[in-house]
């Protein structure tokens, strides 16, 4: 027992309500799964590319401007990637284009490896490629921790797994580019990194509504 | 089974690779060690995650070696002490002083004092005295106790709690309710 009592202060509440953020149950999953030689499962790895990826976007939006809304091709800059070939999306000056939106999805395939710092370079320069041709591209950092509300009126599933958890597919991140049809989208996203580590990209055209954007 | 049986059986599944097992284990101890690294890092989440993360490093390689002399979360609260100690002992290695109250800013007297102010001025304390005052007030270490771990004569522990309680009344005010009652802990 303590043996100066009196006085005591207390202290008890002192951060009560801080909780330690779900990315550090990643890290110290991922330390534990190298101690103990076990494999970590992807749907609970650390998506850390995301998150780089997305500061690779932010880099880039300060740099060249977040709206590049039908701006036109830039001269002569080609685009990152081994498919340099000029890209036919960025449309007319003043023509708001369709939008679509690129899932990035890792599963057993993806040879990615997370930590690794050329991945965001990769990713960031895929990004930085598509604003020097013109193209209007954002992304937006998820979260690690997921959670889901059931059908009907279940309880919300705080930090699960979810229904996806039995294929191992995880949404590690997206971006939204502006592309003539879906066919220049497609090509877009043949383009993108991730594809050539294994991972999915899933594309989806925004539905606009009768006003436009 | 016990509390002891059901930690058992918890580490032998976590030695053996299960993920969920481990999962489970660390959601029931992690914010316990994380507060606990708050307060003794000063409420920095920074240092608070490095403080916890090294703790469960160290935890997951003594894992196989925890005899359960102790409690899972006595132990693991022990390791976390002693990795933000060695943060700590970082920190201070320049010496440390007091600072005067007077310079934290603080809302008016007669504004209703709040969790914000407390945490403002503890945050304001050196880091020796901040742990001296965690670990004897919050974690029950004796002086002795504190001294080794601090390495501090348990006379300069003891005169290290005291002073920083009177800076923390003074630096909040006598008004706040800080008496620790039959409640707590």
């Amino acid at each position: 027992m303590p043996d100066d009592d009196d006085g005591r202060l207390d202290l008890t509440g002192l951060y009560g309500e801080r909780r330690p953020p779900p990315a550090l149950e990643e890290r110290v999953v991922k330390e534990w799964a190298h101690a103990v030689g076990a494999p970590v499962a992807r749907r609970a790895g650390a998506p850390g590319w995301t998150l780089r990826a997305a500061a690779g976007v932010a880099l880039f939006l300060a740099g060249w401007g977040a709206a590049r809304v039908g701006s036109g091709p830039a001269a002569s800059p080609p685009l990152a990637g081994p498919s340099a070939e000029p890209l036919a999306s960025a449309g007319a000056p003043g023509r708001e284009l369709p939008r679509f939106m690129l899932l990035l999805w890792t599963g057993p395939g993806f040879r990615g490896d997370p930590d690794d710092p050329a991945l965001s370079v990769e990713y960031g320069a895929w990004a930085r490629g598509l604003a020097v041709a013109g193209v209007e591209v954002s992304g937006e950092e998820l979260a690690d921790a997921r959670s889901w509300v059931p059908p009907g009126e279940g309880v919300p599933e705080v930090g699960a797994p979810g229904p996806r958890a039995e294929e191992d597919l995880r949404l590690g991140g997206y971006f939204v580019v502006a592309a003539e049809s879906e066919a220049s989208a497609l090509e877009i996203a043949r383009r993108h990194p991730h594809g050539r580590h294994g991972g999915w990209v899933e594309v989806a055209a925004i539905v606009e509504g009768p006003e436009g954007r | 089974m016990s509390e002891r049986e059901d930690e058992a059986a918890a580490i032998r599944a976590v030695l053996a690779g299960n993920e969920a097992a481990f999962r489970a284990l660390y959601r029931a101890h992690a914010p316990a060690l994380y507060r606990l690294a708050l307060r003794m890092t000063g409420g920095s989440d920074t240092a608070a995650e490095d403080v916890v993360q090294e703790a469960w490093a160290r935890a997951v390689r003594g894992l196989a070696r925890f005899e359960a002399r102790a409690s899972l979360a006595t132990w693991l609260g022990r390791i976390t002490t002693h990795c933000a100690l060695e943060r700590i002992r970082w920190e201070r290695r320049g010496g440390e002083a007091l600072p005067e109250p007077e310079a934290i800013p603080s809302p008016g007297r007669e504004s209703p004092l709040e969790r914000v102010d407390l945490e403002r001025a503890f945050e304001a304390l050196p880091p020796g005295y901040r742990a001296v005052l965690v670990l004897h007030d919050v974690e029950g270490f004796t002086h002795e106790e504190i001294g080794g771990l601090l390495e501090l004569s348990p006379g300069t522990s003891k005169s290290q709690l005291s002073r920083a309680r009177a800076w923390l009344r003074r630096a909040l005010g006598n008004d706040y309710a800080m008496e620790r009652g039959d409640h707590a802990r």
